[in-house]
Order: C-alpha cells, then sequence, then structure tokens
C-alpha cells in the first residue's frame, strides 16, 4: 500500500512539474516568436515600399495597433464573423484591431447587460432609444464638445446639410449635448420594407398584381383554389408584423403623432386598426394565412416561401436575395418580386402609404466613456473619410470590385451577395455610406420600381419623432408603455384568430385606456413639446 | 447578498449601488397594483403546481416499474432511453415540439387529421400551453429523476421481501408496504427541495415556447421579469419582482419542510 502511495505522490509531482514547465514556456515561446516575426514584418513593409517608391502612400490612422471594443448587432443573413474581408480590410487600413461584440439576437438585452455590469465597450452602435436611456447617467461621451478632434465628420457635415440638422438638432440631448453620431444609411434602398409575390405563379396562372386588400383578398382565394395545400400569404413575427401593414391603412400599431391634428394618438385602439384587423381575420377564418402564424419564427416563415407553400408576403426586400437563391435551386423560372402591395380601405383617395422606410433611421454610434474614448473619437471620424466610406461601401477595386461604365460591380460568382462574400454591408462599421449605390446588384428591378414609384421621399408621411425622455418620463414609457403593448398584443392576437368576437372591441379599447393611456400619451406630449 | 437592495433603489448601473436613491417599496407597490401581477402569479404558481402534481409522482413510478423488470438487458436500454431526453437542450426541445404540433406539417396532426379529428394549433392556443409543458417536462425528465428512486430501493434490505413472501405477499403487496415505505425519506427530501421552487418554473422553455397569443396562461413571473428587467432596463423593478419570488419559495421550503417533519419524521433539517 506504502508504495502505491509513493508512486503516486511521484506522479502528481511529476505532472505538477511538467504542468509548471509548460507555463513558464509557452509565454516565452510566444515573445520569442512575436520578437522575431515583428522586426521581420517591418523589414519588409519597408522592403515594399521602398520598391514601389511610394513616398506619400497613405499614412495609417494610428502609428501603433490600437484596440477598439465595438458593440453592434449582427446581420441574420450574413453574421459577424472575424474572417470577413471588410473587417479585415478595415483593420489593415486604420492600423486597429477591431473587438467586435455582434449581437445576433435580442441586443437590447446584450446591451442593459453590458451597461449594467459597467464592462463599457469603446463604441456602441445602437439605436436612438439606446442614448436616451444612459445619456444622463454619464455613460457617453458628448461628440459635440469634442467635433473639433473631428475634422472628417465636420467636413461631412458642411457638404451636407441634413446630417447637420440630424446632428445638432434632432440626436441633441435636452442638456444640449449630442452623444451619438447619426448613420446616414437612412435612405439604404434595402433596409426598406415591402410586400413581394411569386410572379411566376401569378404569371403561371394568369393573376393580376393586386392594388386594394379587397384584390389581395380574391387573389389569395383564387391562388387557395389552385394550391388547396398552400397558405398564399405568410409573413413571421405573427402580430409584430402588423408594424408595416398598418401604415397602409393610415394607422399605426404604437402611438404615433398625427401631424393633420396636432395630437398624439394611440393607433391600435382606432378605427382604422379594428377594420385591418377584421381583414386580417377574415384572411384567417379563411386559411388564406397559416393557422399557426402567430407562433411562426423567421425559420419557419423562410420555410412557406421556400417550399412554395406560401406566395406573397411582407418583409425587408432584401430578403429576395436569398428566397430567389433557394427558390430558383428547384425551379429556375421561381421569382419573388417586388409589388407596391395592397392599400388599406381606410386610406383617404389619393394617398399612397405603402412601402415603408425600415425603422433604421435613428441608428448611430456612440462613444462611451472609457479610458479609449480619444482613439474611440478618431477611428470614428476617420470613418467619415473618402477612403473609409469607400472602404466600407465597395472594397478596393480589383479586390472586390471593378468599375464598369463608371460604376462600381462587384466582383461576384454567380449566387454570391457582397454581404455574405466579403462582409460588405456588415453592422458595426459604416456611419457614412456610398447612398443608394450600395449592394443594388441583382435588385435593379426593385430599385427601378421605387424610383417609379417616387416613394422613395416618404419623410413627410412617417417621419422619426426624436423624443428625449427626462428619468421620469422614461420610466413611465417602459412601465406603463409597455404593460399597455403587452396587452394589446395578446388582445390583438387573439382578434385575428376568432378567439375573441369584435362585439367586444369597445371593452378592449375600454381596458386599454384604464391601463394608464392618458399618462402615457401625455408623456409622449410633453416630450414632444420639448423638441417641437 | 448586497444586489437585493436595488429592490429599494432606483438603480442606475452608472450611479452603483451606494449611489442611487431609496425608494422604499415602490416597486414591490407598483408591482402588485399593475393589471398583470395576479395573472402572472397564478399562471407561475399553477404551472409549478401542476409540474410537481404530474412530474414529480412519474420518476417514482417509472423507477418502481423498472425494479420489477427481471430482464437486464431490457431494463438498461428503457433506462437509456428514458433519460436520454435529459440531455437535449431547451431550445432544441421547444424546436421539436413546434415541429411535431404544427398545424400544418406536424405529425400530431397529421395523425389527429387521419383519424377523421379536427386539427389542433396546439402552439397557439392558451388552453394547450400547460399540458404541452408539463408533459414535455415528464418527457425530459422522468428517466434522470428515477436513478435516484433506483439507488434508493437498491438499498432496500432483501430479507424484507423474502419474509413479505412468506407472509404471502404478492407483488404489488411488496410494492406498497416494503419498497414504498422504504424510499419515503427520499422522496420527501426531493418533495421539499421541489417545494422551493414552485414559483420559479423554467424561464427558458416558457420563454421559447411563448408568443403573445398564450400570453393568457403563459406569461409567468420570470418572462415579465425579463422583459421588464432586460428589455427596458428596469432593473430595480425587475429585482423586486426577483426577490418576491424567492421570498415565496422560502415560505414554501420552510413550510413544507415544518409539515413533514410533524407528519413523518423526516426533514431537511
Amino acid at each position: 500500500m506504502r508504495g502505491f502511495v509513493c508512486i503516486l505522490m511521484a506522479f502528481v509531482f511529476v505532472i505538477a512539474f511538467a504542468a509548471c514547465d509548460n507555463q513558464d514556456n509557452a509565454p516565452a515561446e510566444e515573445t520569442q516568436e512575436a520578437d522575431t516575426k515583428a522586426p521581420a514584418t517591418d523589414a519588409a513593409q519597408t522592403d515594399e515600399s521602398t520598391d514601389a517608391e511610394e513616398p506619400d502612400e497613405p499614412q495609417k490612422l494610428f502609428e501603433e495597433t490600437e484596440t477598439l471594443t465595438i458593440l453592434c448587432t449582427s446581420h441574420p443573413s450574413y453574421p459577424y464573423s472575424e474572417d470577413m474581408w471588410v473587417f479585415n480590410a478595415v483593420e489593415d487600413a486604420a492600423n486597429v484591431e477591431l473587438n467586435m461584440i455582434a449581437v445576433l439576437d435580442n441586443f437590447d438585452d446584450k446591451f442593459n447587460v453590458q451597461m449594467a455590469s459597467g464592462d463599457l465597450p469603446d463604441i456602441i452602435y445602437g439605436r436612438f432609444s439606446h442614448c436616451n436611456q444612459y445619456y444622463d447617467q454619464g455613460a457617453y461621451v458628448s461628440l459635440s464638445e469634442n467635433i473639433d478632434k473631428m475634422p472628417n465628420v465636420k467636413a461631412y457635415m458642411d457638404s451636407d446639410e441634413r446630417y447637420e440638422q440630424y446632428f445638432n438638432v434632432a440626436y441633441a440631448m435636452p442638456d444640449g449635448e449630442t452623444y451619438m453620431l447619426p448613420w446616414t444609411g437612412n435612405e439604404l434602398i434595402l433596409n426598406k420594407i415591402g410586400w413581394m409575390f411569386r410572379k411566376d405563379i401569378f404569371d403561371l396562372n394568369g393573376l393580376e398584381e393586386f392594388s386594394t386588400d379587397e384584390e389581395m383578398y380574391e387573389t389569395l382565394k383564387d391562388l387557395k383554389e389552385i394550391y388547396p395545400e398552400s397558405y398564399p400569404l405568410s409573413f413571421r413575427k405573427g402580430v409584430g408584423q402588423l408594424h408595416f401593414i398598418a401604415p397602409s391603412y393610415g394607422t399605426a400599431d404604437t402611438a404615433y403623432y398625427d401631424f393633420e391634428n396636432d395630437d398624439w394618438k394611440y393607433g391600435p385602439i382606432s378605427d382604422e386598426f379594428k377594420t385591418m384587423v377584421m381583414f386580417y381575420n377574415k384572411l384567417y377564418e379563411e386559411d388564406l394565412i397559416p393557422p399557426d402564424f402567430l407562433s411562426f419564427s423567421t425559420g419557419t416563415w423562410e420555410n412557406t416561401i421556400i417550399t412554395s407553400s406560401a406566395f406573397v408576403t411582407i418583409d425587408y426586400y432584401n430578403r429576395t436575395n436569398m428566397f430567389n437563391g433557394a427558390l430558383t435551386e428547384e425551379n429556375p423560372d421561381a421569382l419573388l418580386a417586388y409589388t407596391p402591395g395592397p392599400k388599406g380601405s381606410t386610406l383617404p383617395e389619393g394617398e399612397e402609404r405603402i412601402l415603408l422606410k425600415s425603422g433604421f433611421r435613428d441608428q448611430g454610434a456612440m462613444v462611451c466613456n472609457t479610458d479609449n474614448q480619444e482613439n474611440a473619437i478618431k477611428y470614428l471620424d476617420w470613418l467619415f473619410t473618402d477612403e473609409a466610406t469607400w472602404l466600407v461601401s465597395w472594397g478596393i477595386e480589383g479586390e472586390t470590385f471593378e468599375m464598369v461604365d463608371d460604376r462600381p460591380q462587384p466582383i461576384l460568382d454567380d449566387g454570391e451577395t457582397v454581404a455574405v462574400k466579403y462582409g460588405i454591408g456588415s453592422d458595426g462599421l459604416a456611419l457614412r455610406r456610398n447612398g443608394n449605390d450600395f449592394g443594388v446588384d441583382g435588385l435593379k428591378e426593385y430599385v427601378d420600381a421605387v424610383y417609379a414609384s417616387e416613394d422613395i421621399e416618404q419623410e413627410d408621411y412617417n417621419p422619426i419623432i426624436f423624443l428625449k425622455y427626462t428619468p421620469q418620463q422614461q420610466e413611465v414609457v417602459s412601465t406603463v408603455g409597455t404593460e399597455i403593448e403587452t396587452y394589446v398584443q395578446e388582445t390583438i392576437s387573439k382578434f385575428l384568430v376568432g378567439e375573441k368576437d369584435f362585439s367586444e372591441w369597445d371593452s378592449y379599447v375600454a381596458e386599454v385606456e384604464s391601463m394608464g393611456l392618458d399618462e402615457y400619451l401625455a408623456v409622449l406630449t410633453e416630450a414632444y413639446d420639448a423638441v417641437k | 447578498m448586497w444586489g437585493v437592495t436595488i429592490a429599494f433603489k432606483k438603480y442606475s448601473p452608472f450611479l452603483g449601488y451606494w449611489g442611487s436613491p431609496w425608494v422604499g417599496l415602490k416597486y414591490f407597490r407598483m408591482f402588485f397594483e399593475s393589471k398583470d401581477a395576479f395573472r402572472i402569479i397564478r399562471n407561475t404558481f399553477l404551472l409549478s403546481f401542476y409540474s410537481l402534481l404530474f412530474g414529480f409522482p412519474a420518476p417514482i413510478i417509472l423507477a418502481l416499474i423498472l425494479n420489477e423488470v427481471r430482464n437486464s438487458r431490457f431494463k438498461k436500454l428503457v433506462q437509456t432511453i428514458t433519460y436520454m431526453p435529459h440531455f437535449i437542450s431547451t431550445v432544441v426541445v421547444v424546436s421539436m415540439l413546434f415541429m411535431f404540433l404544427s398545424p400544418t406539417t406536424g405529425i400530431i396532426n397529421r395523425v389527429l387529421e387521419s383519424l377523421g379529428m379536427e386539427k389542433i394549433n396546439f402552439m397557439g392556443s392558451s388552453e394547450w400551453f400547460r399540458p404541452i409543458y408539463v408533459i414535455s417536462g415528464i418527457w425530459q425528465g422522468v428517466g434522470w429523476g428515477s436513478i435516484i428512486y433506483l439507488a434508493a430501493i437498491s438499498k432496500v434490505d432483501i430479507q424484507l421481501y423474502d419474509s413479505a413472501v412468506i407472509d404471502g405477499a404478492n407483488k404489488f403487496r411488496q410494492i406498497l408496504h416494503i419498497t414504498i415505505p422504504c424510499i419515503v425519506p427520499t422522496i420527501i427530501s426531493l418533495l421539499i427541495l421541489n417545494m422551493g421552487r414552485i414559483l420559479s418554473v423554467g424561464f427558458e422553455k416558457v420563454f421559447l415556447m411563448q408568443s403573445p397569443i398564450i400570453y393568457e396562461t403563459s406569461d409567468v413571473i420570470q418572462t415579465f421579469v425579463y422583459r421588464q428587467g432586460l428589455q427596458n432596463a428596469n432593473f430595480s423593478y425587475a429585482t423586486a419582482i426577483g426577490l418576491f419570488e424567492n421570498i415565496i419559495g422560502l415560505v414554501f421550503v420552510v413550510s413544507t419542510n415544518f409539515i413533514a417533519k410533524r407528519v413523518g419524521e423526516t426533514s431537511l433539517w
């Protein structure tokens, strides 16, 4: 027994020593490697530059490699990866190491956890509400105070009056400071929501595009007759998608400002909203919408389109790229195409409120109050240079695009997109973009349709209002507002599937009103008066 | 423990624990005055109660049955198959539920249809939420839960059975008068521990199964806290509700323990 213990002890010691050895060696090896590597690369670089004899090679932004931690969202269709071409290109060009915290789902959760933990990133790409939540607690660096350190942003503001307005007025908080650099991707066509339909199926059966909700109803019924197994209309997020449909009925699924009557209104209790819900209830009752659409995940919804069990949908238009890729694998003629979509019966004659801009109009970047703020400001400013804008919008000529007729054409194989292949368009990079030129490959038809319908400037009917809340107001919005929203979502869901009869609509409205709606709208009015 | 204080403060991460102002019981009052309070407490309680009512005896019954199986290869096979689901992550389990129960493509509805019955929109109706939650919970946990009872049963003295056989007891009588009384201490201990969790249903599973249409039965304390705390950054409000939940849990543990002590001389302390 003793012998065994001795052997065991000896064994343990050997392992322990080996472990120590390993620990001692490992960093040494690394430093050695780094040491030998660093001069080598330096030498290589100097060699190259002397060989090429380019004395005016652009100086990199940082002399020594700086690390920046950036919190941002990540797009589900082309999620962030370290190996993406565009991130490496930016790192090279600016001599910066980007430590991206790219959040795929539930950005708000991650953001709140990150803020509450006190472990702040250097830069946050977020929405205006994120600025609102923490600006008064000293989380962010005032950018208007530091504007002199951002010559490129300043130059850009001089060239674009609207950007200057956004920065100095819309984004300015009650304390007079601006904490957020607006993102100019506002008018990006790709981020638009639109109706889409299976053009090939419609053509095959001699069906016409619809322009009112009643026409859509008839068409869907025809489709159901031809394809009895199908549920011709399908959309994701269940009741949440009414957000995109409500404007075509002249209302909204939230509180909104009625410019005609200068008043804040709550959309979901309006008669227009009721008409819309009744219409979609009718579609549901007649099996024109999948029976389980209220519990659809994005994946289930995608499946209905890809397997051709639904022919009409509403979503971000850039989804057609993905869908058509998958659809044409089975059927080369398949085409999911843009259509202006149905106009709600409650919309006044002559008004068009169909194509919605995405909700991304209030995005931007904030610099957090960290030790690294100087570098973060410098880096964000650099993103406004022509060089950086070009790099994050198109890449490098010969590598990612080539010029054809003075227009950059991306270098892609069939079925590839700039986003997936190069990461161009990823969140957490561009603040200033090359406008609408970006990524229109494969979408020419759609872009033409958009320009033709002159929907491009729709600022007037649904402008984003930058409400700035005091902490007290913020609390009302997040408690009373959330409570009402939860109740509305639940009840509207029940109306949609017929679990609640429309004779109960009035009691639903009364219930919403009793939950503090007046208080909530009063806060919105107050906040709005402050920015008007 | 200091974190608990933020339930009584208006917590701001940048002012910290000390710097945030005290607000007393404001958030507790806010919770109990809100329209949802009664419903989410009821839902949480009922969901746990049904899970306990049907989920707690299931592994005991399985263990008793398995104990009677004489073919050891069959017994091992059944054991392996029943505790397999324990290793499947909740996300996968819920996706499986959505797939199997889908009214358009799900296998269950296909079967119902071929039997000439109406299709049921399982995941979209509030009356089905609790049964689905409880039954899938049993499926997930029954095999794993039975391990501890099997261990307890294996400790039962063989001589007791031998003497029972001499007294003329059949299999059923042996289970009733020997096996069960012998594992009662294990059952009681586990029951007390489970009572403490009466208000803490698994957040993950409820959250994943939930959609607004079934809030009526599926909105529980945890999902409410999630909406308030993480999505809306009302950290204090969320903490207050969480604290309330824990206090109820404590009351349940202590009282169950007290009752167990009185009735059966078995208790945790």
